[in-house]
């Protein structure tokens, strides 16, 4: 218990000093927020433009594919404002970065996740959250289940990034790849959930979770199915499990870069 | 330009050799095909698909769409580093431009792309499809050609994202507002011919996004000869503008160059 209380304790030091650090050059972090907000903007009318084609896919309207992009971007920009580490988990095992984590009494992931932040994700945060926000206005969804979304739909975009990721460990040179995977994941996301059925339902549930990441909150907010939503807690337990014992998996596989350097 | 050759001819053998990136990358493309396919077939099983547009020849042109993103290689990346780096310092004081230089390794790894997705995805999109699109293999074909112009006009642009690192410190987040504008402007959810009066498709077709997807991914319901002499007309000429442009802007960032170490 007091080993769980103190990794607690360095996660929340961790966060502190990498949204610290993220904050400081203030005017790079506005610079490059309005940017990211105005490149989202730009993705909604694609929406508008998909329903005035199909008003109605399979009892989505505009609103949920609303919901669900605000829910993506936000989960985009809270991993990355936060856990920026995760996405830059290859070029760390490339470079022989774990090196210095890994002579730390504290978890490695932990330090490898959560040690450098993008400041591009305050634009992403914020622009989800007032998308969101601007559903549950003019659309009267509920805002009480928001935050808890939020979270959930962190946890498994960030546990989608850490199982991606750590193929690293056995394909050399994997960024590029990796960030393209995360990329598609997260607009996956953001697709109408009566696409995906059979083969691609399966998908989007187990190896590629985007259906608990957006899916499964929007059906809760429209039909208050507590079951459902039990099961998605569930599942998204059981993904974070599996993502972070795959990465300890790999982590034997790690060929140490003996890399020399100071931590502090 | 038996050196950019040369270039061109390492970078095609290079990318070839790494197998697993490869078949990363194509199973991305494949799902993304099959959410798309999946996407439009659940609009005509609901009565919205347009009825100039048979319902094979829509999955055909999603498929092709979200190909020409995975043609070219992802060569922001790499100038992004170059300048982060401070190692275009020592590609300066080489006897060959570093953008020509990229630009030829970009196509020669575009290249191998073209031999693999072309020669693999036939079967794939036909089987995820079940049909032919009504225009036959001519229209394959007229698309496939189409596809590589834009892929150097996609290449050109990735440039043009990877020297924007000399400002803004961070290639990525240019590239992807890029790549939202091909998405809004470009047609690859929504083909041109269905954009609502607001955003008239008969405007954004002359814009340079549509030249690197919808246009030539369109010729798939136009597979005539004035057809794709119209949309390669459009695209030479966007891929020299673009080219000039791309030029000057290098020369921009010459002047801005500091070497971090090394």
């Amino acid at each position: 218990m007091a080993e769980v209380l103190s990794n607690l304790r360095f996660f929340l030091a961790l966060i502190r000093m990498t949204f610290k650090s993220a904050t400081g050059q203030r005017g790079a972090m506005l610079i490059r927020a309005i940017f990211s907000v105005t490149t989202h903007l730009i993705y909604i009318p694609i929406w508008f433009i998909v329903f005035t084609v199909a008003p109605d896919l399979g009892g989505w309207k505009l609103e949920h594919a609303l919901y669900a992009y605000g829910l993506s971007i936000a989960c985009w920009g809270l991993v990355s404002l936060f856990a920026f580490g995760l996405r830059m988990i290859p070029e760390q095992i490339d470079h022989g970065e774990l090196d210095s984590y890994l002579t730390l009494p504290k978890p490695v992931l932990l330090s490898a996740a959560f040690s450098s932040s993008k400041n591009t994700g305050l634009g992403e945060l914020l622009f989800g959250i007032c998308l969101l926000a601007f559903c549950c206005v003019r659309y009267d969804f509920s805002w009480v289940p928001m935050p808890f979304f939020l979270i959930m739909g962190s946890v498994v975009f960030a546990s989608g990034i850490l199982f991606f990721a750590t193929l690293g460990f056995w394909l050399k040179q994997f960024l590029g790849s990796a960030e393209e995977i995360y990329f598609n994941f997260n607009l996956m996301a953001s697709r109408p959930a009566p696409i995906f059925t059979g083969a691609l339902k399966v998908i989007a549930l187990t190896l590629v979770p985007v259906s608990l990441m957006s899916h499964v909150p929007i059906e809760f907010v429209v039909y208050h199915h507590w079951q459902t939503l039990g099961f998605a807690i569930l599942g998204v337990a059981s993904y974070a499990l599996l993502s972070v014992s795959f990465f300890y998996l790999g982590l034997r596989f790690y060929e140490s870069g003996n890399r020399f350097g100071i931590r502090g | 330009m038996i050196k950019y050759y040369h270039f061109a001819r390492i970078a095609f053998g290079d990318h070839l050799n790494n197998r697993l990136r490869i078949f990363t990358r194509y199973l991305v493309f494949l799902l993304l095909d099959w959410v798309m396919i999946a996407m439009w077939d659940l609009i005509y099983k609901s009565g919205y698909g347009p009825a100039s547009i048979p319902r094979v020849d829509m999955a055909w042109h999603m498929a092709f769409a979200q190909m020409m993103f995975f043609l070219s290689p992802r060569l922001f990346v790499v100038i992004e580093s170059d300048v982060r780096s401070g190692n275009i310092g020592y590609f300066l004081n080489r006897p060959i431009p570093y953008l020509w230089m990229r630009l030829s390794e970009g196509i020669g790894a575009l290249l191998g792309n073209l031999l693999i997705y072309y020669v693999v995805s036939i079967p794939f999109i036909y089987w995820m499809v079940g049909g032919w699109p009504s225009g036959g293999a001519v229209a394959i074909v007229a698309v496939f050609v189409g596809l590589v112009l834009a892929s150097v006009l996609h290449l050109l642009f990735q440039i043009l994202a990877g020297l924007s690192t000399f400002w803004t410190n961070d290639a990525v987040f240019i590239y992807h507002s890029y790549q939202k504008f091909c998405l809004l402007f470009g047609g690859i959810y929504v083909p041109l011919v269905l954009y609502p009066s607001f955003l008239s498709g008969e405007v954004l077709k002359f814009l340079p996004f549509a030249s690197l997807v919808g246009n030539p991914v369109g010729l798939l319901f136009d597979p005539t000869w004035s057809g794709i002499a119209g949309v390669m007309a459009l695209q030479i000429f966007w891929l020299g503008f673009v080219g000039v442009g791309l030029s000057m802007f290098y020369q921009m960032c010459l002047r801005k160059v500091e070497v971090h170490g090394g």
